[in-house]
């Protein structure tokens, strides 16, 4: 059945429509959850609670077809809310050690086997939220800056500053664009 | 090493399913209840439960020492990262009030208002609650709960050291800004306990300086312009009037603050750009009147630099694919996209196109983007707002085949979850967004004097 059908069945408290929505997200909610954590405890916290917040205001989804990018805006909400609350994952600390990493000449400092989850790990949320919107959700630039409120402009700048960031860990050029 | 690694390495990410699914049934059991109980409970507010305070006399020694734990309101400000709220508090500008009102034994406080330029705040908390989820939410009608109250509004609320604590921010809905407003404000619930608290907060706008504007900025092209009418700069922040005007091909488009500077140069945060009030026909145009705010304009600024820009929309074209090579436009510019040829086999399509007149300004990762976002489509169904599961094929992977003559090739997923269920190249068209090619239109900024 199709997504804007479910969503109106939904509405009306048909609870299996609402799974059969939720099961169509799960995998790609929990990995971005996941990716902003890096921890299953806190990722699960914060997508029981994306889906409360889906299910209490599902009602107010004024397009029904866009349930995927409501919902996931929902969880990147709940996600960026969840580190400023915390500010534990991503501490100034972090971020100086991730300065003084990219600003090193030489990159035998940076360990060989870095992975893209440790490089992403030291990024901003805000970037990080650009680039899982764009590269793993497939959201164009017009649709990231409907999304977050942002003008195209600010998006194209984040994204271009993200890989700019990412680049000299992954020594690379790990984007084409 | 490419987008597609990126993906891999997050698809890695390891699906701890019957936990998620245990999530799933305790939040929808968390939910349930919550709007199970809002049923019920509307018998007991009926009978009359609902007790409402105001100002101290009221007060009982208990809620005596509810109050004295508050924090206090600048503390608030800061808790809610609202920065208009902290200068304000720090200048004492945010109007202290104590209005309380109990429901179900719990009781709310409102204790500060403020009303800047076209923003008002109210802050409250909450006592005599002990919820068992770690988190606070709450429900609350705005006026008449009209959407263009909803619209305007922000929500946060907070536990903190000192207990419960809100925000409601307001982007005062009409065009006309009143010096002086009764505000009804009904809350229906505190997490999963519903009741009725009800207030009704005057509300005082702080003193503000009319700036006229009267300014008219319009693209190259003249399809769109932006009236700048009038300014109010209130005390921690500004509002920005302003009409937009869009050729009708345009009425979809959106006119925005792109950022605002003062006369060093520094950028003035935007709290909320394009604030709507409804769009009208006028002659062949449509117009739009709108509002911005912006955060505190520092003293003594000479002048303030506005940047508008113009984001446009139009309706995805089609083209049956039944034709082995064809020719598609963008309504709104002169790009095109030429289909060369079209191979198909069991499970896919590929299509190789080569795009023409694209704007120069924007980079092969956004052209990319473009055949991305490529659908294929039943022919039956164009026009249609969701065309049916099994009757379209949303986005392709996309090779770049020759960046300098912006040459691709497409290849579309015909199986599987997401396919189509009975392709044909006879029924089915080619869905292109060109809008997504079409470049934000900057306007020319204008420069607004203080002094």
């Amino acid at each position: 059945m199709d997504i804007a059908q479910l969503v109106q069945k939904a509405k009306r408290g048909n609870d299996e429509a609402f799974e059969q929505l939720i099961s169509s997200v799960r995998h790609k909610l929990y990995r971005t959850a996941y990716s902003y954590v890096r921890n299953e405890q806190d990722a699960l916290d914060i997508y029981q609670e994306t889906i409360y917040k889906a299910y209490t205001s599902l009602k107010k989804l004024k397009k029904p077809e866009s349930f995927q990018s409501w919902i996931i805006k929902i969880l990147v909400f709940k996600s960026i809310d969840f580190i400023r609350k915390e500010s534990r994952h991503f501490s100034t600390g972090d971020e100086e050690l991730f300065v003084e990493l990219i600003s090193k000449e030489s990159t035998d400092y940076i360990d060989q086997s870095m992975d893209l989850s440790e490089a992403f790990k030291f990024l901003d949320p805000k970037y990080k939220t650009i680039i899982l919107l764009r590269y793993y959700h497939d959201l164009s630039i017009k649709e990231i800056a409907n999304m977050m409120n942002y003008p195209e402009g600010t998006v194209k700048s984040y994204l271009s500053r993200a890989q700019k960031q990412l680049r000299p860990i992954l020594k690379e050029g790990y984007f084409y664009e | 090493m490419n987008k597609e690694k990126f993906i891999h390495s997050i698809d890695n990410i390891d699906i701890p399913v019957e936990k998620l699914v245990a999530r799933e049934r305790m939040a929808m059991f968390e939910a349930k209840k919550k709007i199970r109980k809002g049923t019920k409970s509307s018998i007991l507010i009926a009978c009359g439960i609902c007790l409402t305070l105001i100002g101290s006399g009221f007060v009982v020694p208990q809620m005596n020492h509810v109050l004295a734990k508050m924090p206090i309101i600048g503390e608030l400000f800061s808790y809610f990262k609202d920065s208009v709220g902290e200068n304000l508090a720090a200048s004492q500008l945010v109007q202290e009030i104590n209005q309380r009102a109990v429901s179900n034994g719990v009781g709310v406080t409102v204790n500060g208002v403020y009303y800047d330029g076209g923003r008002i705040s109210v802050t409250f908390k909450v006592d005599h609650f002990r919820p068992k989820s770690k988190e606070f939410w709450y429900d609350v009608k705005i006026a008449d709960g009209s959407d263009k109250w909803e619209r305007g509004a922000q929500y946060d609320g907070r536990v903190t050291s000192e207990g419960f604590v809100g925000q409601i921010l307001i982007d005062y809905p009409n065009k006309n800004l009143p010096q002086h407003l009764t505000l009804p404000l009904t809350f229906t619930s505190m997490n999963d306990i519903k009741g009725k608290w009800r207030f009704d907060i005057p509300i005082q706008q702080l003193d503000n300086k009319k700036v006229s504007i009267r300014q008219l900025v319009q693209s190259n092209d003249k399809a769109q312009k932006v009236n700048f009418e009038t300014m109010t700069i209130g005390k921690g922040s500004a509002v920005i009037d302003y009409t937009a005007i869009h050729s009708l091909i345009g009425k979809s488009d959106l006119a925005r603050i792109e950022k605002v500077t003062d006369d060093k140069g520094k950028e003035i945060d935007v709290l909320s750009s394009g604030i709507e009030f409804g769009r009208k026909k006028v002659d062949n145009w449509m117009e739009s009147e709108e509002r911005s705010i912006i955060a505190k304009i520092p003293d003594n600024t000479k002048f303030l630099m506005i940047f508008p820009y113009v984001r446009e929309y139009e309706h995805d074209a089609t083209h049956s694919l039944s034709e082995p090579a064809f020719k598609m436009h963008s309504t709104r510019n002169d790009v095109t996209l030429t289909v060369e040829q079209m191979e198909q086999s069991k499970n896919e399509l590929t299509i190789q196109y080569t795009l023409d007149h694209v704007d120069t300004n924007l980079s092969l990762g956004e052209i990319k983007n473009f055949g991305e976002n490529l659908n294929l489509i039943d022919s039956s169904q164009i026009g249609k707002d969701r065309p049916s599961i099994g009757h379209i094929v949303k986005g392709s992977t996309v090779k770049v085949l020759d960046k300098d003559k912006l040459q691709f090739q497409a290849t579309f997923k015909l199986g599987g979850e997401y396919g189509i269920d009975d392709f044909s190249l006879e029924n089915y068209s080619l869905e292109a967004p060109f809008s997504i090619l079409l470049p934000e239109k900057t306007l020319p900024p204008i420069k607004v004097n203080l002094k």
